[in-house]
C-alpha cells in the first residue's frame, strides 16, 4: 500500500473526500459516507472534442464520434460477452456516457461494491474489439444518432453550438458523429485511439458511498500504468464573438423552441474557473431564475412558460451561458432579454436580491452531499472544489459577480438558435 | 430510520420516517382524486395555485420567500396511482443547521405550505381570473407540445388508443377542449370539494416528526372529517384481439410501441412482476436488450415498463421502419420464452439482484423514501429495506413464468417518417 491521501473536508457539512495520485498515474477521489448505495465514475479525459491531436511528433485527425464509439465497444469482453453480464452477477446498475471532454464508465451498487469495482477497473483497462462486433455496433450507433435527429431540444442546442463556434471547432459537431464518420470505425483504429487516450495518467476514478478508501486504492494500484503525458489536443483559437448571430431549422414541433447562447472564453486556471462559475450561478439565479423580475414579467405576459431555463457550462476548453425554452414570440423574448441585460449593466446588482440568490446556490451546493451518485459525478466534473463550493458561494461578493456579469454578456457573443414548426415561415432576427 | 403510520382521522393518514441521514427534509400532503369523473379542474389546480396565494399573491413574491428560506421548494404536482390522481402539495427544504443566519427553515417552509394549500387567492367566489386564464393557455400549449418528444408521444398515443373509454384514459388525453371551459369559480368549487372529501395521505421524512404530527392534526381539524374511503379499482380489460394503429409523421426514426394488459399488482405479487420486468425488458442484460438490440442490432433502445396500479405495460423501441415486423416478432417471441420458463436460473438471479439494487437505492433520498411510503401506504403494506430485499430474493422461476403468462398484447402503435429531410437555414 503506497497511496498517499490528501484529506479534504467540507467546512459546512463535514463531508470528507480523499484524493490521491497513484504511482501508475491514476487520479483517485473517494468520498466515504453512510448511504445505502455507492457510485463509481471511471473516466478518461477523452471526449468528442479531442479529435485532432499531436502524438509523438505527428498530428492525428480522428473521424467524428470515435470517443463515443469506443465507449460502446469497451463493454465487449474477450470471451465475446459483455461487461453488463458481469455486472448483472453483482446486481450493480452500470452505464457509460461520452461528453465533449470525457468518456465515463459508471455503476451504482447497493451491495457487492468491491466485486463491481473490480469489474469496472478490469473491463475499462482490457479492450477487446473484433471486426464483426465493430461492424455490428455501427447499426446500433446509427439508430442512436437517428433518435437524436428527431429531438428538437438536441437539434436546437447543436444549432447554437454551430453558430457560436468556428466551423473547424469539434465542439460544434455531434458527440456521436454521423453515419459516414461512424462507418470509418475499425478495430485497428479503436485500439490505436485506446492506447493514446486510455493511459492511467489521463484517467480518474471517483467514488462516493459506504466504502473504504484504502481498499479502493489497493485495488487501483494493481492496474498497470505509468505516468506519461497525454496527447496534446488541438483546439482552434476562438474569439469572444460568435460565428453567426442567428440560425434556424424546421422540425415537427408545436411551436418554436430556442437556445439563446452567450459565448464565453474558457478560463484555464481551475480555481478561478470554479469561482467564476459559482458567481455566475448566483447572478443567474438572481437575474434569470424563477423569482427574477424578467422571468416574472415574460411569464405573466405569456412570452415564456415553465420550459424557460438558463445555465452556464464551462471546462478548460469551452464555456458558454445559454437560455432555452419554447415560445411563440421568439423576437420579443430575445429583445426583452437583451434590453434587460443592458439595463442591469447600468443599474448594478441589488444587494438584498443578491443575498437571496446566494442562498439558493449555497443550498444547492450543500444538497449535493445528500446523494452518492451526485457526489461522485460532481467530483468527476470539478474535483475537490465540490467540498469547498458551499463556502466559496457564501463568500462571493456582489462586486466580483457584477464584474463577471459585464464581461460575460456582450452583444457580439450572443447567438440565437431556433427550431420552427414545419409550416412556419422563416424570418431572420 | 423509524417508520410510523398514524390514522389522524377518518381518511387522513400520516406516514413518517424519522431519520437524520439527509441534508434536507420533505413534507408532502396528497389529496387523492378519483379519475372516474374526468377531473380536469383538479389537473389545472396545481398550475393555478402555484401562481400565488393570499399572503404571497404573485409567483414572484412566493418564490422570493422560498428562495430566502435557502431555496425551499413548495410545489403542487400530480402523481397518479391506478384509478386515482393525487393533487400533491409538496415541500422540500434544507435542515435548519445549514442556515448560516440561524433561520428556522422548517417552520418557515411549513408556513408557506400551509398558506399555499389552505389560503388561496380568491376573488368573486373563484380563483384569480388572470391566473386561471393564463394557466389554461399554458396547459393547452403543453398538451399540444406533446408531439415535440417523439418517444413519449408514441407511448402516450398507444395508451390513448388502448384505453379509450376507460377512466384511466383520462391520464393520456391530449384534448384541450375540456380546459377551455374551466372558470375561476368551477375551479374553486372543485378545490373545496377536494379539501372536504378526498382521502388524504401526508408523508414526512426527516428528524422532526413532532412538527409533522402537529401539522397533520391541525390540518385534519381544519379540513373536517367527511372524507371518502380510498378504493383502488382492480378491474382488468381482456383484449379480444390485438389492434394495430399507425401514423405518419416528420420523423427520421420510426417508433414501435406495443401496449399490454396485466392484472394490477398486489402486495403479494408486486415483487414477482418487478423481477419479471427486469428479466424481460428493464436492464442491459434483459431479454429485449440482449436480443432486439445486441443480437439483431435493430435498435439503440428496446425496453419495457409498466404501471403496477393499472396493469398497463408497454414495450418501446426506435427502429428503421422496414424492421418493424422483425422487431415486433422478436419482442413477442421473447415474452413467450419467459412464459414457457425458457430462461436460466442465472438470468433469474441476475434480474433479482438488479431489481434489489434499484429498490435499495430508493432509501438514499428523502424524495425516494417519501414516494415509496406513499405508494406502500396505498397498497396497504409497508416493508422495511430488509423485508423488501427478502421478498425480491425469494422469487422463483415458476412465479416469474406464471407472471409472464398473465400478460397479453392489446394495442400496437407505429409511428413512421415521411422520408422528407428538413431544411437548414443560416
Amino acid at each position: 500500500m503506497k497511496a498517499e491521501f490528501k484529506k479534504i473536508i467540507c467546512d459546512v457539512t463535514g463531508d470528507i473526500c480523499y484524493r490521491s495520485q497513484l504511482e501508475n498515474g491514476l487520479t483517485l477521489y473517494v468520498a466515504p459516507n453512510e448511504k445505502t448505495s455507492a457510485h463509481a465514475v471511471f473516466y478518461t479525459d477523452f471526449g468528442s472534442v479531442n479529435s485532432t491531436f499531436e502524438w509523438e511528433g505527428k498530428t492525428h485527425v480522428l473521424p467524428d464520434g470515435m470517443a463515443h464509439f469506443l465507449e460502446h465497444k469497451l463493454f465487449e469482453t474477450e470471451d465475446g460477452g459483455d461487461a453488463f453480464s458481469l455486472f448483472a452477477e453483482t446486481g450493480a446498475d452500470a452505464n457509460a456516457y461520452t461528453s465533449f471532454t470525457k468518456t465515463a464508465y459508471v455503476f451504482t451498487a447497493a451491495e457487492n461494491f468491491t466485486e463491481s469495482l473490480g469489474i469496472l477497473l478490469s473491463f475499462v483497462t482490457s479492450p477487446h474489439f473484433t471486426t464483426e462486433s465493430v461492424d455490428k455496433e455501427k447499426g446500433i450507433i446509427i439508430e442512436e444518432i437517428t433518435m437524436y435527429d428527431d429531438s428538437p431540444d438536441w437539434q436546437c442546442m447543436f444549432g447554437m453550438m454551430t453558430a457560436m463556434y468556428r466551423e473547424d471547432n469539434p465542439i460544434a459537431i455531434d458527440i456521436a458523429g454521423d453515419a459516414e464518420s461512424v462507418s470509418k470505425a475499425t478495430p485497428e483504429l479503436l485500439y490505436s485511439i485506446y492506447e493514446k487516450f486510455y493511459s492511467l495518467s489521463n484517467m480518474t476514478l471517483c467514488v462516493s458511498g459506504n466504502v473504504d478508501p484504502l481498499k479502493i486504492a489497493e485495488m487501483c494500484e494493481k492496474l498497470k500504468g505509468e505516468k506519461r503525458q497525454p496527447p496534446k489536443t488541438y483546439f482552434p483559437k476562438e474569439e469572444k464573438a460568435v460565428r453567426l448571430p442567428y440560425v434556424e431549422k424546421k422540425m415537427q414541433v408545436s411551436r418554436p423552441c430556442f437556445n439563446f447562447g452567450v459565448k464565453d472564453l474558457p478560463c484555464e486556471d481551475e480555481e478561478e474557473r470554479n469561482r467564476r462559475a459559482a458567481a455566475i450561478a448566483v447572478f443567474s439565479s438572481m437575474l434569470f431564475g424563477g423569482s427574477s423580475e424578467i422571468y416574472s414579467r415574460l411569464y405573466d405576459e405569456g412570452i415564456i412558460n415553465k420550459t424557460f431555463c438558463s445555465g452556464y457550462e464551462c471546462t478548460d476548453c469551452y464555456a458558454f451561458y445559454a437560455f432555452s425554452g419554447e415560445t411563440e414570440r421568439v423576437e420579443e423574448m430575445y429583445s426583452s432579454l437583451c434590453e434587460y441585460i443592458e439595463n442591469v449593466k447600468s443599474t448594478g446588482f441589488d444587494e438584498e436580491e443578491f443575498e437571496t440568490a446566494r442562498r439558493v446556490v449555497y443550498a444547492s451546493a450543500v444538497r449535493v452531499f445528500e446523494n452518492s451518485v451526485r457526489v461522485a459525478e460532481e467530483m468527476s466534473d470539478i474535483g475537490e472544489f465540490l467540498f469547498t463550493a458551499p463556502k466559496t458561494v457564501a463568500n462571493i461578493t456582489p462586486e466580483y459577480a457584477f464584474e463577471v456579469f459585464c464581461e460575460l454578456f456582450r452583444q457580439e457573443s450572443y447567438t440565437l438558435s431556433v427550431i420552427k414548426p414545419l409550416d412556419q415561415k422563416g424570418k431572420d432576427i | 430510520m423509524i417508520y410510523n403510520t398514524k390514522e389522524v382521522s377518518r381518511g387522513f393518514t400520516l406516514i413518517t420516517a424519522k431519520t437524520n441521514k439527509f441534508k434536507s427534509e420533505t413534507l408532502n400532503v396528497h389529496f387523492l382524486v378519483p379519475l372516474e369523473g374526468s377531473p380536469y379542474n383538479e389537473v389545472l389546480l396545481p398550475n393555478v395555485m402555484s401562481q400565488g396565494c393570499s399572503k404571497y399573491p404573485t409567483r414572484r413574491v412566493l418564490r422570493k420567500r422560498l428562495d430566502r428560506l435557502f431555496s425551499s421548494s413548495v410545489s403542487v404536482y400530480l402523481p397518479t396511482f391506478g384509478n386515482y390522481m393525487s393533487v400533491c402539495f409538496s415541500s422540500s427544504y434544507l435542515k435548519n443547521i445549514y442556515a448560516y443566519d440561524g433561520s428556522d427553515i422548517a417552520k418557515g417552509t411549513s408556513d408557506v405550505l400551509w398558506e399555499l394549500m389552505l389560503k388561496p387567492l380568491i376573488t368573486d367566489g373563484g380563483f384569480s381570473l388572470e391566473y386561471t386564464e393564463r394557466e389554461k393557455k399554458n396547459k393547452c400549449d403543453a398538451l399540444l407540445a406533446a408531439i415535440n418528444n417523439k418517444d413519449s408521444y408514441a407511448s402516450n398515443r398507444c395508451f390513448q388508443l388502448m384505453c379509450e373509454g376507460e377512466p384511466v384514459s383520462f391520464l393520456y388525453s391530449t384534448d384541450t377542449a375540456p380546459y377551455e371551459n374551466i372558470t375561476p369559480q368551477s375551479l374553486y368549487k372543485s378545490y373545496l370539494e377536494m379539501l372536504s372529501h378526498c382521502p388524504v395521505k401526508m408523508t414526512y421524512v426527516g428528524e422532526n416528526t413532532e412538527l409533522a404530527e402537529e401539522l397533520a392534526y391541525k390540518l385534519s381539524e381544519s379540513l373536517g372529517e367527511q372524507r371518502r374511503e380510498f378504493c383502488l379499482t382492480a378491474e382488468r380489460k381482456i383484449p379480444e384481439k390485438i389492434r394495430y394503429f399507425e401514423e405518419k409523421h416528420s420523423v427520421k426514426q420510426a417508433r414501435l410501441v406495443i401496449g399490454f394488459r396485466d392484472d394490477i399488482s398486489t402486495p403479494d405479487d408486486i415483487y414477482i412482476k418487478a423481477v419479471f420486468d427486469e428479466l424481460y425488458g428493464q436492464s442491459p442484460v434483459s431479454k429485449l436488450f440482449c436480443n432486439v438490440r445486441e443480437k439483431l442490432s435493430l435498435c439503440y433502445y428496446c425496453s419495457s415498463g409498466r404501471s403496477h396500479e393499472t396493469g398497463i405495460m408497454a414495450v418501446r423501441t426506435g427502429i428503421k421502419a422496414e424492421n418493424k415486423d422483425r422487431a415486433y416478432e422478436e419482442i413477442l417471441r421473447q415474452l413467450d420464452l419467459v412464459k414457457n420458463g425458457d430462461f436460466t436460473e442465472e438470468e433469474l438471479e441476475n434480474a433479482k439482484r438488479g431489481f434489489a439494487n434499484q429498490a435499495l437505492s430508493v432509501f438514499d433520498s428523502p424524495d425516494g423514501i417519501a414516494a415509496s411510503m406513499f405508494k406502500s401506504s396505498l397498497r396497504g403494506k409497508m416493508l422495511t429495506q430488509k423485508e423488501e430485499n427478502e421478498k425480491i430474493m425469494s422469487v422463483t422461476k415458476e412465479q416469474v413464468a406464471h407472471a409472464a403468462d398473465g400478460i397479453a398484447p392489446d394495442t400496437v402503435f407505429f409511428m413512421y417518417g415521411d422520408g422528407e429531410e428538413e431544411e437548414d437555414e443560416g
